[in-house]
């Protein structure tokens, strides 16, 4: 994979550079630093609004550190999936449209390397995003309710975090194999909308990466949940995804 | 600069540069490239003309390894472009006839990228970042790329197509969106890499090609239809000789004129007439005689040197009727 160092680079140095830094990363931080908080504030918000209504009684319990969890990891598995699959629709596509891929890849960079650093940089930001999210979470759920359930909430980021890496690959596909963005995106949502189905049915969530994403209830309550095929499955496809873009990308003109 | 440790060329490839042998490329039914035959010999600074849609980007792309013929070979120095891509982008440099670049990157950021995609060490890298940056004329700007005019783009287009020290240079169109002076800067930079380089580049700027090429081949419609040096090109295809005769009172002589056996066609342009001759010796003979015996003054009397752009037509008529 020639020049595969040299293109990550490129594209870790693009994250710091431009609006990518905004987009997962920034989104992530917000959600950490404000879930907790909105969590807290919820009963307040509840009364406030049914005092404005005469006759209207709230009754809601009082939050817990779980509440902010669960909200957290509700997030996730919405908000920042989608954002995954956005922010992913462009990585080859946009570069094929604006002639920068075919200005790289008349030089010693494999299209092999080429597409394994888009992964391989979009794994990393997955990551630190992740990690910075959680990591202010959890600190602002420390400040505000105090410590409980910190190790299911570990345990639930990792499997989404298992459950999201999956996505980046399978965006890295899309981009590749289509050629353009948005219906690369379009079919990213069509996947998630696909694995959310799945989740209702239990002989496909207890095989596949839709049974990562009805784990983390049981998960944040430090409930047992057999994960070892879902996430086996999950590991495998990503890798496919990952070749499968490689092959796609190589029969491409640019 | 600094020379870029490549694979050793066969002796083929050390005379040979490009080598196309029956390349097609087709899309759907299309052919863009109907049996492209080509060879472009080592240092030699080639033209490859042809009228928009004839072929050129195509086979350039190819060439380039972004897109794959759908029969036939493309060689270059050696090796072919297909299995042997590695090498041949070891070797090449490539300016696109619309480069893409990172907008959020600064011109020193994107040679110092392309640069280690090479893998050239550090020293080297900067010492031609700096050569390349002032060459094009962008040293010393830390605006970002995103930026830039038309032609400062070119220029670090350029720039980065020569980061490597390649052998052979394939430019895409490399002058048509400078100003006058940002071309005629393109055009002595590779007019300086002349014997060291081979520099294979496509336009429709004729003026270009006769500047600094030494050699060219016509494409149209995804077939070569000639290749020549640019004198011989201009012989065989450079129409009919004609010389170009001012005097006080044209109407006169160019009724005489119409009447010469040696005289083929006269025409008005403005106070010149422009004469095809059969013969220009005759000519030369007959045209002062004719003017004396008219009592007319000879104001102005030369051969007029068919054009490039005169063989360019005619090939391309040639092959469209």
């Amino acid at each position: 994979m020639s020049g595969f160092r040299a293109f990550l680079r490129k594209e870790l140095r693009e994250t710091r550079r431009t609006w990518r830094l905004w987009a997962l990363p920034g989104i992530l931080v917000f959600l950490g630093l404000t879930t907790p908080i909105l969590a807290a504030a919820t009963p307040y918000l509840l009364k406030m609004t049914a005092q404005r209504t005469p006759g209207l009684v709230v009754t809601y319990p009082t939050p817990t550190a779980l509440d902010a969890y669960a909200q957290f990891m509700g997030n996730l598995a919405q908000l920042a999936l989608l954002a995954v699959i956005v922010t992913g629709a462009g990585v080859v596509a946009g570069e094929r449209r604006a002639g920068t891929a075919a200005l790289m890849l008349c030089k010693p960079l494999s299209r092999a390397g080429f597409i394994a650093a888009k992964a391989v940089s979009g794994l990393a930001i997955l990551l630190v995003a992740t990690a910075l999210g959680a990591a202010l979470c959890i600190l602002v759920t420390l400040v505000v309710f105090g410590a409980s359930h910190i190790a299911g909430f570990v345990t639930s980021v990792l499997v989404w975090l298992a459950l999201a890496a999956l996505f980046v690959t399978l965006m890295v596909f899309l981009s590749a194999a289509m050629d353009r963005q948005a219906p690369a995106a379009g079919a990213g949502i069509a996947v998630y909308v696909a694995l959310f189905v799945l989740t209702g049915f239990p002989l496909a969530r207890d095989r596949t990466p839709a049974g990562l994403m009805a784990a983390n209830d049981a998960l944040l309550k430090g409930r047992h949940a057999s994960l070892a095929v879902p996430l086996a499955t999950t590991l495998a496809l990503a890798v496919l995804f990952v070749v499968a873009a490689v092959v796609a990308f190589r029969r491409k003109e640019l | 600069m600094n020379g870029v440790a490549a694979p050793a060329p066969s002796p083929t490839a050390a005379a040979v540069a490009v080598e196309l042998r029956g390349l097609t490329k087709r899309y759907g039914r299309k052919a863009a490239l109907d049996g492209v035959e080509l060879t472009v010999p080592a240092g030699a600074i080639f033209g490859f003309l042809g009228p928009n849609g004839a072929g050129k980007t195509t086979t350039l792309r190819i060439l380039a390894g972004l897109a794959r013929p759908t029969s036939g070979s493309a060689r270059i120095l050696g090796h072919d472009v297909v299995r042997e891509a590695k090498a041949v982008h070891a070797l090449m440099g490539y300016l696109p006839d619309v480069p893409g670049f990172y907008k959020w990157m600064t011109a020193d950021e994107f040679l110092d990228l392309a640069g280690r995609l090479f893998g050239l060490p550090s020293p080297v890298l900067h010492e031609r970042k700096d050569a390349l940056l002032d060459l094009a004329g962008l040293a010393g700007v830390t605006t970002r790329v995103g930026g830039y005019s038309r032609g400062m783009k070119q220029r670090l287009g350029v720039a980065q197509a020569l980061i490597n020290a390649p052998r052979i240079l394939l430019l895409d169109e490399p002058t048509s969106a400078l100003d006058p002076i940002g071309r005629r800067e393109v055009l002595e930079m590779i007019a300086a890499l002349a014997g060291r380089t081979t520099v294979f580049f496509s336009t429709h700027i004729l003026a270009d090609v006769e500047r600094v090429c030494d050699t060219v081949a016509v494409l149209a419609k995804g077939k070569v239809v000639e290749q020549a040096a640019i004198d011989e090109l201009k012989a065989r295809h450079g129409g009919a000789q004609r010389v170009v005769i001012e005097v006080d009172d044209p109407a006169r002589l160019e009724a005489a004129l119409q009447g010469a056996a040696w005289s083929t066609a006269v025409t008005r342009d403005g106070h010149d007439l422009v004469v095809e001759v059969t013969d220009l010796n005759v000519a030369f003979l007959e045209v002062p005689a004719l003017v004396a015996g008219l009592h007319l003054r000879l104001r102005r009397f030369e051969a007029a040197e068919a054009s490039l752009e005169d063989a360019f037509i005619d090939l391309v008529d040639g092959e469209g009727s």
